[in-house]
């Protein structure tokens, strides 16, 4: 009698939780909830679907722009879940940013077609992901997907998704070199993204002819990222001329990197390359510090080593004068940086990352193309006139895209500084504008190069 | 009620056959898509309890043979010109050879001695993985990898997938009954009686991880025909304990248990995850709720409670029936 009482007792908390998980859903997030309204569906269904639709006023006809009925549905996949979940937050944040501002926080209108977001969990596994880009491309029927922040989950999803025409992707996050280089996706552009080894070529030129380091070492995380950014900053280095003395390689999620500084304390050489990632971020830049190889060599960080998402948490001791470079400069003197920055820190209280600013930036760049086109949607002619001289404004600075889909971007070489309020920013103390992804290099002579790997960094190397 | 007799076993294997084999009218390509991930789980945790559950020798690297089988296809079909028949043959030996070089590291290890072996054969994969770059493309995976052209639509997998895995249990089947099948059941009881038996229990579990490894290789063929990719994440250490967590959840030392484990798993991460955003704890308090009230497994309480309301609805407890004790191995699907 008590057990089967037990049974029922448990049957009961088991049904309270899903239910209890199911109502915070509803609660709190529009973004999934959305399922019902369909592509392209007749403006008279709108009234029929529950509760969500209720504001009605963006299915009305617009100014004779288009058939304001149209629907462009886009599917962003994010890490919110899995070791990459935190930037993925700050990537979610930026995209309802958008949303919010320029529509009613689930719809924006451009051109009179209706823009919506389906956000799917791609935890940090590319498995996963492909099972939720399917979901998005068969259920949802979305027309542009943004897949994921991880390159290898990007990687996945565009070679699954590359020969079918209906959908294209969008990748403001996952840079590998190659999927617009030697080896292009189909239906791929990176709008609002970058190329990995972009913005370490920018720097690498810098700091020997602008910063002055002659010698130099790298230490970066030991996987296909590091590869490409650290091989892009040793490759242009040295092809400007300097000496790549050492190169240390440590495992990406890594914490403690005590032998690690031990290394770098021994070596002679005018500065260190460092890249270390997510959550091995702070302890790699706290132990550069710890151990005193600040004192000796000055650190030049990798793009994301810094970036406002981990500089959030470090300690202002070990990092403030970090001299580190990106595509991103949360402390910049631009118009439409400033204002982005301002208006997620009062969204969300904090100042905004690079994963934040790059979902706003593709949306910027889809609502831009979809002006271009006058609100037609054929997806192979809407990545041309994306590709096309179409500059948009966004919160890196002035983008366009080249012929391959990837961004012609600023560079900014920036420093840590303590902004008024005592937070930590990074403030742009040179920029390189207008670069491509082959910058310093000629395109065909790059292109015959291999791809950046742990054996090949650069021609230059000794 | 009924007592769980062959026939109403049998009748039972029959209704889940029908409803796998009409499922495709019904669902869509997504809801495809997870019954042919979870089939294949399955299959790979069927194969990871031949060993946890029958031999009671736990692994924690049973993906470094999935992945490696996967990498044997996805190294053919995205590297080289070779066509499919080459690509499974390569797929093939790769994850025979990783079973047959693990077996021969941890044959004559036991306990939490094979477990930590195993954690390593799994890892040394996932590091290969990652840095033979040449090989492997690392973090960026292989891509290009194509289904075979007669199964290239999601439906023709999903049956392809559905006569494999219906093909491999019934050889599971076979095995676990086999004399080899209760001999490693022998090592689960004691390893000692099994060597007095005159067993060489080292050569037994370097069988047994042939044996399982021959089935998580077919798995690991599927899969990468299914997933059309495959990069070092298929080989850490997350990917080789799910298989066992879907073991433990359905119910260790049987065949029916991987089945119902790997179903709930792949339908609470991708089909639950849509409705509700905190899924990993809805999926923890599952394991804690299953650890706490139900030790043998979903098939374990499942079959208490039959047990129990036979006993109650007939007044009579049928001496021959009554135990669920016997843990005979039940196939299903």
């Amino acid at each position: 009698m008590f057990k089967s009482f037990r049974k029922w007792l448990l049957l009961a908390a088991v049904l309270a939780l899903v239910a209890a998980g199911c109502s915070s859903d509803d609660g709190d997030d529009t973004s999934t909830g959305d399922d019902t309204a369909t592509t392209a569906a007749p403006a008279d269904d709108a009234p029929d679907d529950s509760g969500d639709d209720a504001p009605d006023e963006t299915a009305a006809p617009s100014d004779g722009g288009g058939d304001a009925t149209d629907t462009l549905k886009i599917g962003v996949l994010l890490p919110l879940t899995g070791f990459v979940a935190g930037p993925g937050e700050d990537a979610q944040q930026g995209l309802e940013l958008y949303f919010d501002k320029f529509g009613d926080g689930t719809t924006v209108e451009a051109s009179g077609v209706n823009i919506e977001f389906v956000l799917e969990d791609s935890g940090s596994d590319p498995a996963v992901a492909l099972t939720s880009a399917t979901k998005l491309v068969d259920v949802d029927n979305v027309d542009i997907i943004i897949p994921g922040i991880l390159a290898s989950t990007g990687g996945a999803v565009g070679d699954a998704l590359g020969d079918r025409d209906d959908v294209i992707l969008l990748s403001p996050y996952s840079c590998n070199d190659d999927f617009t280089q030697r080896a292009p996706l189909d239906g791929y552009a990176r709008p609002g993204g970058w190329a990995c080894s972009q913005t370490s070529h920018a720097f690498g030129q810098w700091a020997f002819e602008e910063g002055g380091y002659e010698t130099i070492a790298t230490s970066c995380a030991d996987y296909t990222f590091g590869y490409e950014h650290c091989g892009g900053f040793a490759d242009a280095f040295t092809a400007a001329g300097g000496t790549l003395v050492e190169q240390i390689w440590f495992p990406p999620p890594n914490q403690d990197f005590g032998t690690y500084a031990t290394q770098m304390n021994g070596l002679d050489v005018d500065g260190i390359f460092g890249l270390s990632v997510g959550g091995a971020a702070v302890p790699f830049v706290t132990a550069y510090s710890e151990f005193g190889v600040d004192q000796k060599t000055p650190l030049l960080a990798g793009a994301v080593t810094t970036d406002q998402s981990v500089l959030r948490a470090m300690d202002p001791a070990t990092v403030l004068g970090t001299l580190s470079h990106g595509h991103w400069a949360e402390g910049a003197d631009i118009p439409a940086t400033q204002e982005f920055v301002a208006d997620f820190e009062e969204a969300t209280g904090k100042i905004a990352s690079y994963y934040a600013a790059a979902n706003y930036a593709a949306m910027q760049w889809v609502v831009a193309t979809l002006e271009e086109t006058g609100g037609v949607y054929d997806p192979a002619e809407f990545l041309e006139v994306m590709k096309g001289d179409l500059t948009v404004d966004t919160p890196f600075g002035p983008q366009t895209l080249d012929e391959f889909g990837s961004p012609i971007l600023n560079v900014y070489i920036r420093e840590v500084v303590e902004r008024e309020d005592g937070k930590l920013w990074n403030v742009p103390i040179f920029t390189y504008e207008a670069v491509d992804q082959f910058f310093p290099f000629e395109q065909d002579a790059y292109l015959e190069q291999p791809t950046y790997t742990k054996d090949f960094q650069g021609n230059s190397v000794g | 009620m009924l007592p769980l007799t062959k026939k109403v076993q049998l009748s039972l294997l029959a209704a889940v056959a029908v409803l796998a084999l009409l499922a495709p009218l019904v669902a869509d390509s997504f809801i495809l898509r997870l019954l042919t991930l979870a089939l294949v789980s399955a299959l790979f945790a069927m194969s990871v309890d031949l060993m946890a559950g029958y031999a009671g020798l736990v692994t924690l690297g049973h993906a470094g043979v999935l992945a490696s089988a996967m990498y044997g296809v996805g190294y053919v079909a995205s590297k080289t010109e070779g066509g499919v028949p080459l690509q499974i043959l390569v797929g093939f030996g790769a994850g025979m050879t990783a079973a047959v070089i693990f077996g021969l590291m941890a044959m004559r290890s036991t306990g939490v001695y094979f477990i930590m072996i195993t954690i390593a054969q799994g890892m040394m994969v996932w590091g290969l993985a990652s840095l033979l770059v040449d090989i492997t493309g690392a973090e960026n995976g292989l891509l290009g990898i194509r289904r075979p052209v007669a199964v290239e639509a999601d439906v023709e997998y999903y049956y392809l997938v559905l006569f494999v895995v219906a093909l491999c249990s019934l050889a599971l089947f076979v095995v676990v009954r086999s004399p080899f099948g209760y001999a490693l059941k022998g090592l689960r009881g004691s390893e000692t009686r099994v060597r007095m038996l005159g067993h060489n229990s080292a050569f037994l579990k370097f069988q047994m991880f042939v044996t399982s490894g021959f089935f998580a290789t077919v798995a690991g063929i599927l899969l990468v025909y299914l997933n059309e990719f495959v990069n070092p994440s298929d080989a850490i250490l997350a990917a080789s304990a799910l298989p066992v967590l879907m073991t433990i959840l359905g119910g260790i030392g049987t065949l029916v248990g991987p089945f119902i484990g790997a179903f709930m798993i792949v339908f609470l991460r991708n089909w639950v995850s849509i409705k509700v955003d905190r899924w990993p704890t809805l999926m923890g308090l599952v394991f804690i709720l299953v650890v706490l009230f139900a030790r043998e497994g979903l098939v374990g309480a499942i079959r208490k409670w039959w047990y129990r309301r036979l006993e109650g609805s007939e007044g009579n407890p049928s001496s021959a029936l009554r135990s669920p004790e016997p843990q005979e191995p039940v196939l299903s699907e």
